[in-house]
């Protein structure tokens, strides 16, 4: 086993709802031969105050952000949308700041978990056995902001016998979109179901995503409508069906 | 009731409209299919097409009021009249005097959303002057008494049946399950409105600097019909249109026919220099370009959102859009739907009023990665979301709700403080977010990551 | 101030950058998959992109077959009202229908309405695109085009371009004296009622070209 580092930012909904999310990729990194890093401090990225245009709230939890990250290498978060925060937003977020330098450098560091498989060549490393196709729901985050595209898929295909599916056309987007859903519930409802009949009109039952508000908001529309589905995160998908572990 | 809360009722409504939602996906997988199709048919690089076409926008955005003059000079020189609004009631009287002068009764139009901006059909009606939309889409929502449900297909979530009884009812045809037929209809009900009216009305997509030149693209023929027959011809067109050059219509007729019908292009591209040219065998008399500012070049001065007014109007955003194809074109209430709908309309008509557009969205991109020409149309959502909030239009709910969330959440002692107290599932959580909405609150788990690892992992 | 001047202003003030100017548009290679510069394909390509729009494509080998042809697409469809051509001239006292050469304005429109057919010539076709671009002083008029059910385009092989940045070349060599141009790709369509295709919206239902091929 090499001794290589890796931090861990474990997003508040994961942190706070789904901390299971949380445990399974870091037995997963283990696994691959990584010592993990967890700043007890962490909590949040900022996203829900920024994407609400309250900046003064986002930057004071985005600074905390970066204060605990700022020294790290790189960084494993199980979420495409809170990546695509850091990455994409934060150089938006803190222009004109004095932490701005520091917090545009950690969009190069933090990584969602399948963008680190392959850049740090760990495809080879999983491998395992299920049964059964699988449909893929790329978060909106994920596919458009950080340009994640088939790569989960490629890392689904480890796995003995899965057969991964994502439904045909661009991506759609599950309907969450944070404090939208608080919001506009009714809209943001009726395009979960829409997002989950692609899905159940393929006849995939099993569907994994690599975000955890898309897998809230999906699991919470499945439940209300009776669609017996089960949705899960790609690293628990991954932690259940791999052998190394 | 406000314009923010009929919005959330009725696109509530439409959510759990089932009959409409179809309808909507229908019409828009087929449009999907054919974009979809052209793109890869007709574009070597789409990302590459998009781009370049989004930097001669720019060009135009930056160079604009040179343009702008260079158009009207040109436009001079072969003989149209040029004329200038800043708002919507300065182009309405501008039109009524051209009417007046040329003492018109009945207008025939080409479909506009510039003429839907100023509401021009309103206007000619309460001054005496009859209105006849040319296009078949339009025809049909006027003739149903309602506004377009989208910018580029107009009547999208009329149904066969639906348009046959209103063809029965308002202009006495027999019923008809037939597109076709019904279409025929149409045609010979306008037949009449081209060679009787006094004044043929189109809008443009583009306005070409040099040399002067106005565009106007379509399928049908209504068009072509409208600005050939009648003896004046007044178009009205926004000040964004502009291009610099007749040769930039060779990328941006695909670009448009691509992202607005899935056609590599539409049927007829028009090219309108002035009226009818000495020695020509036809065609208006006069003719009058209504150039309309209308918030425009206010918004000109913002420099993050002045990069919306490239806009081409393809509709692209609107069919892309799950918010759009959710709610539909009239839960909006606006003239421009959709996220470049969502975008303009609180910068021009105010964002107290309606920065709720601007807040139903997901934010997922996908306008974004649609527009041709290259618009970060989901980023500007959420320029839009800071200048509302930093106006006060925050509702005192949210502000507080995400001011406390940002105290508790800067500092992990009052995070794990929080989740001590929600120790009994979502009591905590449900002060920090009510169910004001009727959104459920996940359940918290009972042992939060950061306590297992505590647990577990401290060494 | 007036409206002019204030917008004007307005825009003056808040325009950011001097940016320096882009180049007209030109790459027609190097942005459209079915871009051809051979110029022996643009015949065939033309072929199948106008089939595809539901457009007819007669070919002929001189003026003769021309006026067959003209004959022949006419039955059924006079009277006939044809653009006051040389060319036009030259083809049609081989043929017998009922033919007017259209007179302009003075032509009113309930008498404009018996007509069945046109008959004009174009200034080019567009291979990339099947399109056919003419205008008002090359082809007699707005009206004529527009208004009967069928249009017949009589154009020749060397008026052949590859794609539209060609076309628009073509037109800024000339003066451009014309008031009004068409860039016309398949007879007048929409899809406006549950995106089902109908020809013949406003427009002409039939558009058809008799193509000379120059010898
Ligand atoms: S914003 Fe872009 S996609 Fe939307 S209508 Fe305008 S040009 Fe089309």
């Amino acid at each position: 086993m090499n001794s290589k580092h890796v931090s861990v930012f474990i997003p508040c909904l994961v942190d706070q709802v789904y901390p299971e999310m949380g445990i399974a990729m870091i037995k997963l990194l283990r696994s691959f031969g990584y010592e993990i890093f967890y700043h007890k401090e962490q909590t949040c990225c900022g996203q829900p105050a920024f994407n609400a245009g309250q900046r003064k709230e986002a930057i004071k939890v985005a600074g905390h952000f970066v204060e605990v990250f700022a020294e790290d290498g790189l960084i494993v978060s199980p979420s495409g949308s809170c990546t695509a925060m850091v990455r994409k937003y934060f150089p938006n977020l803190f222009e004109g700041h004095h932490a701005c330098e520091t917090a545009a450098a950690l969009g190069g560091r933090v990584l969602e978990f399948s963008e680190f498989i392959q850049q740090e060549d760990l495809l080879n490393k999983i491998s395992g056995k299920w049964k059964g196709r699988i449909g893929f729901h790329n978060s909106c985050h994920s596919y458009r902001e950080l340009d994640i595209d088939d790569f989960p898929l490629r890392i689904l295909k480890r796995i003995d016998g899965v057969e991964p599916v994502r439904p045909p056309g661009e991506p759609v987007c599950c309907g969450f979109g944070g404090l939208f859903s608080f919001k506009f519930p009714a809209v943001s409802a009726t395009m979960a179901r829409s997002r989950l009949e692609q899905f159940f009109e393929l006849g995939l039952k099993t569907i994994v995503s690599n975000d955890p508000g898309c897998i809230m908001h999906l699991r919470q529309e499945a439940k209300d409508k009776n669609m017996n589905m089960d949705i899960l995160h790609l690293v628990e998908f991954l932690e259940r069906t791999t052998k190394t572990i | 009731m406000n314009t923010q809360k009929q919005f959330k009722k009725q696109s509530a409504e439409k959510a759990h409209d089932q009959q409409h939602l179809l309808k909507i996906r229908k019409a828009i997988r087929t449009y999907d299919e054919k974009v979809a199709e052209m793109k890869q048919a007709q574009f070597i690089d789409w990302p590459a097409a998009r781009k370049q076409a989004g930097q001669i926008k720019q060009y135009v955005l930056e160079n604009w009021a040179d343009l702008l003059e260079q158009f009207e000079s040109n436009m001079k020189e072969n003989g149209a009249e040029v004329l200038w609004a800043e708002t919507a009631e300065q182009a309405r009287q501008i039109f009524l005097e051209i009417a007046d002068r040329h003492k018109a009764k009945k207008i025939v139009k080409s479909k506009s959303m510039t003429t839907e901006e100023i509401e021009l059909n309103e206007t000619c009606e309460a001054n005496g002057i009859e209105v006849w939309e040319s296009d078949l889409g339009e025809l049909i929502v006027q003739l149903a008494g309602e506004k377009p449900y989208h910018i580029v297909t107009p009547a999208m979530h009329k149904s066969k049946a639906e348009i046959s009884k209103l063809f029965h009812e308002k202009l006495g045809s027999v019923e008809s399950d037939s597109a076709e037929e019904l279409t025929m209809i149409a045609r010979a009900h306008l037949r009449q409105a081209y060679v009787t009216a006094d004044i043929g009305v189109s809008g443009a997509n583009f306005l070409i600097a040099d040399p002067g030149l106005v565009h106007i693209t379509e399928n049908e023929g209504n068009i072509r019909l409208t600005t050939a027959c009648p003896p004046v011809h007044v178009v009205i067109a926004g000040i964004e249109k502009l291009l610099p050059r007749l040769e930039d219509l060779a990328l941006f007729l695909p670009l448009l026919a691509t992202s607005g019908t899935g056609q590599q292009l539409t049927g007829y591209n028009n090219l309108i220099r002035g009226p009818r040219a000495a020695g020509e065998a036809d065609g208006p008399r006069k003719m009058y370009v209504i150039l309309l500012d209308n918030g425009r070049s206010q918004l000109h001065a913002d420099p993050k959102l002045r990069i919306a007014l490239r806009c081409i109007r393809c509709g692209a955003c609107l069919n892309a859009c799950p918010v759009y194809k959710t709610i539909g074109g009239h839960s909006y209430q606006t003239t421009y739907q959709g996220p470049i709908g969502a975008v303009l309309t609180p910068q021009f008509r105010g964002i107290a009023e309606w920065h709720h557009l601007s807040d139903a969205s997901s934010l997922c991109g996908a306008c974004t990665q649609v527009c041709p020409v290259d618009i970060p149309l989901h980023e500007l959502l959420l320029e839009n979301r800071r200048q509302s909030d930093e106006q006060s239009n925050t509702s005192l709910f949210w502000k507080q709700s995400l001011k406390i969330w940002a105290v508790i959440m800067s500092d992990r002692g009052k995070l794990n403080a929080f989740h001590r107290a929600a120790a009994n599932g979502a009591e905590a959580a449900a002060l920090l977010l009510p169910h004001e909405t009727g959104k459920r609150i996940p359940k918290l788990a009972r042992q939060t990551f950061a306590q297992w690892w505590e647990e577990n992992e401290q060494s | 101030m007036n409206s002019r001047e204030k917008i004007l202003q307005r825009l003056r003030q808040s325009s950011p950058l001097q940016n320096p100017a882009t180049s007209p548009f030109g790459n027609d290679a190097g942005i459209f998959a079915d871009y051809t510069d051979d110029e022996n394909k643009w015949l065939s390509q033309f072929r199948a992109k106008f089939a595809a729009l539901n457009g007819e494509l007669y070919e002929v080998g001189n003026i003769a077959e021309a006026g067959q042809q003209i004959q022949k697409l006419l039955s059924g469809a006079s009277p006939v009202l044809a653009q006051e051509h040389p060319l036009i001239r030259e083809i049609l006292p081989t043929v017998e229908p009922d033919t007017d050469f259209y007179p302009g304005l003075e032509l009113s429109a309930p008498e404009f309405a018996e007509y069945q057919a046109a008959i004009s010539v174009a200034d080019c076709l567009v291979a990339r695109t099947g399109s056919i671009v003419l205008n008002s002083r090359s082809a007699g008029g707005r009206r004529l085009s527009i208004l009967p059910p069928l249009h017949i385009v009589i154009a020749k092989t060397n008026q052949l371009v590859p794609s539209l940045s060609e076309a628009i070349a073509l037109y800024l060599k000339t003066k451009m004296d014309w008031s009004y141009a068409v860039i016309i790709t398949g007879p007048s369509r929409t899809s406006d009622i549950e995106k089902q295709l109908v020809l013949g919206a406003h427009g002409p239902k039939r558009l058809a070209i008799v193509l000379l091929h120059a010898s």
